[in-house]
């Protein structure tokens, strides 16, 4: 199947090459004529011996045209175009001189019309219009509309003498030869088609829409019939014995046959494209259909790819939270057995070891614990609600105050923050959040922790902010890691897991968090929560 | 009055080791016996295989159950134990490392009558062993042998 950028390119080289062909018929004619009238065998220059003779002037003129026009849409050097444009001016000034010549005599015996003097100077400036402005959709509608008038003025040279009316092709003071009217209809069909198929006129007959194949079915049937006609008329109505009547009804029938022919073409160009569609749109659907049975596989693939990947980190964090514990407790156990059995064999160093060692063991427990907390929030299921984050985040404000009673708290609750989310992962973020920012203030006077929605940020932006020692910016990109920390253990005290399960939830629920901060101007984290 | 028995069913002999300490410590005098895996502690309820020649009649005061033990793990001699006639009425406490949900929810849908999270500090585990005997050995109405 094409696709439409190449259909579009197709179209375009059928184009240029008919603006070519057009060119060298064109040029054709002129020299023929021109070699009538050098040579003396007229007819040449006049098609009928009857008819008149196209002039000199016109034949060099219009050769040149040909010529200009066969490479109209063509690349050209610079050299080219100043040439063209030359001989275009020079063209333009001769086609009024012969306009003027028919008041002043200023060729004394030319042979050459005025009406085609004017063709001459219209047709140049087009030319030099077209190639000089830059391509626009105005100048394009100008041109080419320009061109069908011009097209409409050579048609009729052609039909005065299809009917034989020498009133149309010019009788007075010189009338236009037939070849003349040719390449009159040829030149303006060139420059129209040299407008690109966007142009007001040629949008009407290219392309593959059915508007435009009906088009160019029926303005040739049209103008070809009425020519044909009126050649037959105008060739057999005074042949001795045919009867008026006779021509009268056969012009009927023809015209009868040939709005049956544009009927019948019509309908079936409209069918065929339908059926085209049709059938087009079928291949269409059938591919779709396929991408989408594709499409189902992968995801039920993937589906078990992260069903089997959860089942295996399922039985990994249980065998964590048996096997890993229960070494733990034995060390712990032991340590005590011998503090207990053998403290008298041991100094205080010894017994100071003892209690390091159960320390540690705490330690490595509240991180266990810490982990399976992590595993399980990627485990769970998400249960969307309405949640009232203030609501929670006082909840959460209250308890901390009851920790230590010896501590000066300030809690900045904005009132009525509602989200849609899983409100058990909400509260987890929050309070992981207050205890970070909690924890980080335990060296103020006074600790001030903030929670509102920040209305300067695009989109629904939380934050959680306090005046706390906050952090180095440099490490941000550790901040939300699992195990990392940014301040020492006998500092701040903690798993380096908190952050993480934050992040963790937030991500779950569709969101963003990151943090902004100053080493001892305190820290804000920033988080939304995409709904579903 | 017969001394009660105590069965603790836990591979890991140095969990039974502190386990045996803490019951020394809490001043429990009642015999603990404690047995490896799980097929041996059915045996053992049902006085078959190597513990053929012992009384069915005489069964522990209460069952100290892990979860994860070898050829039979806890959940599964829990369900034995329930669907035995005879066994079905014995008290059986889940003594375990693990609080998954999966596995509080199992142990209880199966009837379990108790669940104990083995603490990590030794301390802490010791005063767990002293209440649970409180309960168990003092406060609490054994049930009725099933004849």
């Amino acid at each position: 199947m094409k696709t439409h950028i190449q259909d579009r390119q197709d179209r375009q080289d059928r184009q240029d090459r008919f603006i070519a062909l057009v060119g060298i018929i064109t040029t054709a004619i002129a020299l023929i004529a021109m070699l009538g009238l050098i040579t003396g065998w007229t007819i040449l220059a006049s098609v009928r011996s009857e008819y008149m003779p196209m002039p000199m002037i016109s034949a060099i003129i219009f050769s040149a045209f040909g010529i200009i026009i066969h490479r109209f849409n063509r690349a050209a050097s610079s050299k080219w175009v100043s040439i063209a444009s030359g001989v275009l001016i020079l063209i333009m000034i001769t086609g009024v001189l012969l306009v003027l010549d028919a008041f002043y005599d200023i060729f004394p015996g030319s042979q050459a019309s005025p009406y085609i003097g004017l063709f001459f100077a219209i047709f140049s400036l087009l030319c030099l219009l077209k190639k000089i402005l830059p391509p626009g959709k105005l100048i394009n509608n100008i041109i080419s509309i320009t061109g069908v008038i011009l097209l409409c003025f050579g048609f009729t040279i052609v039909l005065a003498y299809l009917v034989g009316t020498p009133l149309l092709y010019g009788k007075e003071p010189v009338p236009i030869a037939l070849n003349g009217g040719v390449c009159v209809m040829l030149l303006s069909l060139g420059i129209i088609s040299a407008c690109g198929e966007e142009n007001v006129v040629l949008r009407l007959f290219a392309g593959n829409g059915p508007n435009a194949k009906i088009q160019r079915k029926i303005v040739p049937l049209v103008f070809g019939s009425i020519s044909m006609g009126s050649l037959f008329f105008v060739n057999f109505h005074d042949i001795r014995g045919v009867n008026y009547a006779i021509i009268s009804a056969g012009g009927i029938i023809l015209v009868s046959l040939v709005s049956v022919i544009i009927v019948q073409s019509s309908v079936e160009t409209i069918l065929n494209d339908a059926t085209k569609n049709y059938e087009e749109n079928k291949l269409y659907n059938f591919k779709i259909s396929e991408l989408n049975n594709s499409l189902e596989q992968r995801v039920a693939d993937r589906t078990k790819q992260a069903s089997d990947l959860n089942r295996e980190l399922e039985s990994f964090s249980y065998s964590v939270s048996h096997d890993l514990r229960s070494p733990l407790r034995g060390i712990d156990g032991w340590s005590l057995a011998l503090f207990e059995d053998y403290s008298d064999k041991l100094d205080a160093k010894g017994v100071e070891y003892i209690n390091t060692i159960r320390k540690e063991t705490q330690r490595m427990s509240s991180l266990i614990d810490d982990l399976i907390k992590l595993s399980h929030l990627s485990r769970s299921e998400l249960k969307y609600s309405v949640v009232d984050l203030s609501k929670l985040a006082s909840a959460i404000a209250g308890r901390l105050g009851g920790v230590d009673p010896a501590r000066k708290l300030e809690f900045l609750i904005e009132p009525g923050l509602v989200v849609t989310g899983d409100s058990g992962l909400l509260e987890v973020v929050l309070s992981n959040l207050f205890e970070n920012s909690y924890k980080f203030t335990g060296t103020r006077a006074k600790a001030i922790i903030e929670f509102g929605l920040d209305k300067e940020k695009e989109g629904e932006v939380f934050y959680v902010k306090d005046n706390g020692v906050g952090f180095d910016m440099a490490y941000a990109g550790k901040l939300f890691g699992a195990f990392q920390r940014m301040h020492k253990h006998s500092e701040y005290p903690g798993t380096g897991i908190g952050l993480a399960t934050v992040r963790r939830v937030i991500t779950l629920l569709n969101g963003t968090i990151w943090a902004e901060s100053k080493i001892d101007e305190g820290a804000t984290f920033y988080f939304n929560l995409r709904a579903q | 009055m017969d001394k009660k028995i105590i069965l603790l069913v836990e591979d890991n002999p140095s969990d039974v080791a502190l386990t045996r300490r803490a019951f020394e410590k809490s001043k429990i005098v009642n015999e603990l016996i404690a047995i490896e895996d799980g097929k041996e502690a059915l045996e053992y309820l049902q006085g078959a295989g190597k513990y053929s020649g012992r009384d069915r009649n005489i069964l522990p005061i209460v069952v100290l159950l892990d979860i994860k033990l070898p050829l039979i793990d806890g959940i599964t001699l829990l369900k034995t134990i329930r669907n035995d006639p005879r066994l079905r009425r014995l008290p059986v406490v889940m003594l375990t490392s693990s609080k998954e949900e999966s596995d509080l929810a199992e142990s209880y849908d199966h009837g379990v009558n108790g669940f104990i999270r083995k603490p990590v500090c030794s301390r802490e585990f010791e005063k767990t062993i002293e209440t649970f005997s409180l309960f168990w050995l003092l406060i609490n109405e054994p049930p009725p042998v099933v004849k």
